[in-house]
């Protein structure tokens, strides 16, 4: 009997003979790479999406925070995009790879998120006569990087101090106080500082960035 | 001019030193699927190559696993995205039992108060009226209704208003995502979470019809509250007593016709009109014989007043029509 179960437990234990070699389906060979990850989904889905995190977060944050200006809010739509992945059982549909899936994710929501944060702080009545922004799509990938281009572009053109005080701030995530012992500065001037970084910024990216928008209302008015 | 689009290419490209003519090429290449896979792969080695800050993992993902939890235990909540379930989480039974009873203490307090504390907007039988709010919302009111705006605190913390009668809303987003609440006097509660909707709310009746976007019910069946969320498409009416009926409109927007003056009526009995004519213009409206307010009317007409809108319909069923005051008699010619 012992023998018998011995046999038994070591046949079970020997590694399975990589599903690469068994299968043909030719869409599994070219995500092998999340072969691993595609399985985990399979039996234990907050697996799978602990997984993706250990292999993803870093590069999507890293993505989002180039079009956003701040890791607080590159964090908030990463996690956003994991959690709806999750809560709509989205990740059984998706038969790309999951690397396709959050990175297309991940650039549509920052790059629309950029879009309506322009557009918020326009006056009154502009604000109201302007439509939602969220479904709104480049037509051409180099777009999406030609946006966060202009960020950094606009981020470089800040004067020296208030260029440190504005990455202080998005980047390290330091507090209005933090950065102004650090600087020998009052949190006043922090305050105006950063203020007229991200008016800056805003100006330089506006006239660029919502044209298109301004054509769209338009069209709806005529 | 077929020049192959190389790892190094891209790499170039995502660092900004790609030349106009190559992005064009991109632009291209990339529409294929297997080489936006390729693209993501790449764009993925490029950015763990240069990180521009230094992430918690661990952080991110007990913050997933916080709001996994959550779902795991509300099914229902499956719909929301992260910050609608944060929000809710944090109003969870016990903040409502709580807020419920400061409410309750508040609102005996505010009765005599509401011409003090709500700006009324309200419009005359056969008006529609459009209304900007102070946080760029566009209310469009209907004929016969009124939207009461808090003149204090409106848009700091919440967004309440309160309607009676029939309104189109086009919700500003804000940029701490809250929430337009739309309350009616059925204690049907619309919540907003930025949007394109209509409500009705008359003769104890109330009607949804959502645009765009997301909208959750909130509604009282005997004690217990309820919610509902809404998908675009959607129309859901509430009786009398509250039951709720949930159907899929393919035309939502001939529910806010009355925007531009225009009547859809789609198998609408002549008795339904007599309903429309009382709620949009005041007028009573009779009908000579039930076999006569039984035929139906189908299409889409523009009236700017009641007569024009009564005149269409009387030369459609070639009726008699006979004003006295308010009053107004159809019969067959």
């Amino acid at each position: 009997m012992k023998q018998v179960n011995n046999n038994y437990i070591e046949t079970k234990g020997t590694p399975i003979t990589t599903p690469l070699s068994t299968s043909d389906d030719k869409k599994v060979v070219e995500f092998d790479d999340e072969l691993f990850i595609r399985k985990t989904f399979e039996t234990n889905a907050r697996e799978g999406i602990a997984l993706l995190y250990k292999r993803y977060y870093q590069p999507l944050c890293t993505h989002a925070v180039k079009y956003v200006g701040s890791r607080e809010t590159a964090e908030d739509l990463v996690s956003e995009i994991f959690f709806q992945l999750y809560a709509n059982k989205t990740f059984s549909d998706i038969t790309s790879s999951y690397r396709f899936y959050l990175f297309r994710a991940v650039r549509n929501k920052a790059y629309n998120h950029l879009r309506w944060d322009l557009s918020r702080k326009a006056d009154l009545l502009e604000a109201a006569q302007k439509p939602t922004l969220d479904e709104h799509q480049p037509d051409h990938i180099s777009q999406f990087e030609e946006l966060y281009h202009d960020v950094e572009e606009a981020v470089n053109k800040l004067p020296i101090e208030r260029r440190k005080i504005y990455l202080m701030r998005k980047f390290e995530g330091k507090k209005y106080q933090e950065i102004a012992d650090e600087l020998n500065l009052s949190v006043k001037t922090v305050d105006v500082q950063l203020h007229r970084a991200n008016q800056y910024i805003r100006a330089l990216l506006k006239g660029k960035w919502l044209l298109s928008e301004v054509l769209v209302v338009f069209g709806l008015i005529f | 001019m077929n020049i192959e689009i190389t790892k190094e290419i891209i790499f170039n490209y995502l660092s900004g030193r790609a030349s106009a003519l190559q992005k064009r090429m991109i632009d291209d290449w990339v529409k294929k699927p297997e080489n936006e896979e390729l693209f993501y792969k790449w764009l993925v080695e490029y950015e763990c190559q240069n990180p521009q800050y230094s992430t918690d993992i661990a952080a991110g993902l007990d913050r997933f696993n916080q709001l996994a939890n959550q779902v795991d235990e509300n099914p229902d909540w499956s719909i929301l995205s992260e910050s609608e379930a944060k929000e809710i989480s944090r109003f969870s039974w016990k903040w409502w039992a709580i807020a419920a009873s400061i409410i309750s203490v508040l609102v005996s307090g505010w009765v005599y108060q509401d011409a003090f504390l709500y700006k009324t907007h309200r419009t005359e039988f056969g008006e529609t009226q459009t209304i900007t709010l102070s946080d760029g919302t566009q209310v469009t009111l209907n004929a016969n209704s009124s939207l009461e705006v808090p003149r204090f605190g409106f848009g700091k913390k919440t967004r309440q208003v309160r309607l009676a009668g029939e309104a189109n809303f086009t919700v500003t987003h804000t940029v701490d995502n809250q929430r337009f609440v739309v309350k009616t006097e059925k204690g049907v509660e619309v919540v907003v979470l930025g949007t394109e909707f209509s409500v009705y709310a008359r003769r104890k009746e109330a009607k949804v019809v959502l645009n765009k976007g997301k909208v959750q019910l909130r509604y009282q069946v005997g004690k217990t509250q309820k919610e509902l969320m809404m998908k675009p498409g959607e129309l859901v009416t509430f009786d009398q007593s509250n039951h709720l009926k949930k159907e899929i409109t393919d035309q939502p927007e001939k529910h806010t016709a009355w925007k531009e003056h225009r009547f859809v009526f789609d198998d609408t009995t002549l008795e339904e009109f007599v309903r429309i004519m009382a709620d949009n213009y005041g007028l009573k409206v009779i009908i000579a014989d039930d076999s006569l307010a039984q035929r139906t009317l189908v299409g889409s007409f523009r009236a700017n007043n009641a007569d024009e809108l009564l005149e269409i319909v009387s030369e459609i069923f070639n009726l008699q029509i006979t004003k006295v005051g308010d009053t107004v008699l159809l019969t067959d010619k």
